[in-house]
């Protein structure tokens, strides 16, 4: 039995595999390979638990990206619970996550054209101290279709949060060079501060 | 690996083992060139780990029906995983995949105590067979697939369990450290299941970008996780 390969899988082709993406006749030649290959096998599990893990942490609402509006509905569609918010450049809006939402969701309004990409940039100011944190998360995805930048944030990290204004800006960068969108803001409020929570 | 004589040779230390075997007081016992004979459970039980899979098929082909359970509980435990793996493809769900899985070995060990598999040499290949075969039974209806019995049930003793799940907190910590387009990319594959073709259209990029992207972002994972080591170990 060998426990190494000297001609493994190729990884892509595992993940196709396991995708479904490749043809019949692509998918048999990999499983003659794999049922014969202790090594290849455990590459196949490796990645399977991958993935799976990671359904589990987006529906356990664990992960914090940029999406879009298709993913949106497919987490809505398997049963969790979002909460949006829609800025367009230079609004602001009070926001909160509920013990029951697992993501709040923050939808810039942002017309983007297919050259450009998008760095986005979220300076928090805790109210109670003034202490500052600043984030930039470079090559964000844009739904162009809905003109939006839309971010999932962990419903379980926000509600950790304590009073917090949040500024949000856009660097777009393109071959027309570069311009800044924004400023969107946010003030967060935890859910236990509010009187009437929405 | 078959030897010229018939007889059989371990992978690893090269021990020649000549069938057919003898029996003594109700053990089963091979018989070395050197003389020496062993008894079967005790020689399987230390050395079936590093056994070719066609040794292991010949080796419960060799004998009387039953008398191989060490032989037969290796092959179990090596090809639970790919057929698992095989179930999860193409029936797309856990229960399915552990149905096929135990469907497939039974046909498996009892064609070999049968003596029916013509090809030892090409168990991989008879077992990939037996699922492609059970896997069109179970899809055609569950009601065409009779429930197991308790004697088929007890082959099955060593089927190797499914793999623990990833610790959350880690692969969060992982996906985390990802490259913002990559961790897009994983969500969109691993959570809305989408094809390379599908993320491309959906983020206005070429597929083979996204192809890119998510295997770089899979190795990156992989290695964060500590997963490659696992793969060769």
């Amino acid at each position: 039995m060998s426990r190494t390969c000297r001609q493994p899988l190729p990884l892509e082709q595992v993940v196709a595999y396991m995708l479904g993406e490749l043809t019949d006749p692509e998918a048999g030649r990999v499983e003659e390979h794999y049922f014969s290959c202790e090594a290849c096998t455990r590459r196949l599990e490796t990645v399977r638990r991958l993935g799976e893990g990671i359904a589990q942490l987006v529906r356990g609402g664990h992960v914090s990206a940029s999406v879009t509006e298709e993913l949106l509905a497919c987490a809505q569609k398997s049963g969790l619970t979002l909460r949006a918010y829609h800025l367009a450049p230079g609004g602001q809006v009070a926001c909160t996550a509920s013990p029951a939402d697992d993501f709040v969701v923050v939808r810039l309004a942002l017309s983007v054209a297919e050259s450009e990409v998008v760095d986005l940039t979220a300076v928090g100011t805790e109210i109670a101290s003034g202490a500052q944190q600043s984030r930039t998360v470079q090559d964000v995805v844009v739904d162009r279709a809905a003109g939006e930048v839309i971010y999932l944030y962990s419903g379980a990290y926000v509600r950790a949060l304590p009073r917090t204004r949040w500024t949000l800006s856009a660097q777009v960068r393109g071959p027309e060079g570069e311009r800044q969108v924004g400023p969107f803001t946010m003030n967060h409020t935890p859910w236990e501060e509010l009187s009437h929570p929405r | 690996m078959r030897t010229g004589s018939g007889g059989l040779v371990l992978a690893s230390r090269g021990r020649r083992l000549v069938p057919p075997p003898d029996h003594a007081g109700g053990e089963h016992v091979l018989r070395r060139p050197d003389g020496h004979t062993i008894l079967h459970g005790q020689m399987l039980a230390a050395e079936l780990s590093t056994t070719l899979d066609a040794d292991l098929a010949r080796a419960v082909m060799a004998v009387a029906a039953g008398n191989a359970r060490a032989a037969e509980a290796e092959l179990c435990k090596r090809f639970a995983p790919r057929v698992r793996q095989y179930g999860l493809r193409h029936l797309r769900d856990e229960q399915g995949a552990a149905d096929l899985v135990q469907r497939v070995l039974v046909v498996t060990i009892e064609k070999l105590r049968d003596r029916a598999v013509r090809e030892p040499e090409q168990i991989a290949s008879f077992i990939l067979g037996t699922a492609r075969m059970v896997t069109r039974e179970m899809t055609r209806g569950a009601s065409r697939v009779e429930p197991l019995l308790p004697e088929q049930l007890s082959l099955l003793e060593s089927d190797s369990p499914a793999l623990e799940p990833l610790a959350a907190e880690g692969l969060a910590g992982c996906l985390e450290q990802l490259a913002e387009r990559e961790r897009s990319v994983i969500l969109l594959t691993f959570f809305q299941e989408l094809s390379a073709t599908e993320i491309a259209r959906s983020l206005s990029l070429q597929e083979g970008n996204v192809r890119v992207i998510r295997h770089r972002a899979i190795q990156r994972l992989r290695a964060c996780l500590g997963l490659l080591e696992e793969e060769i170990s």
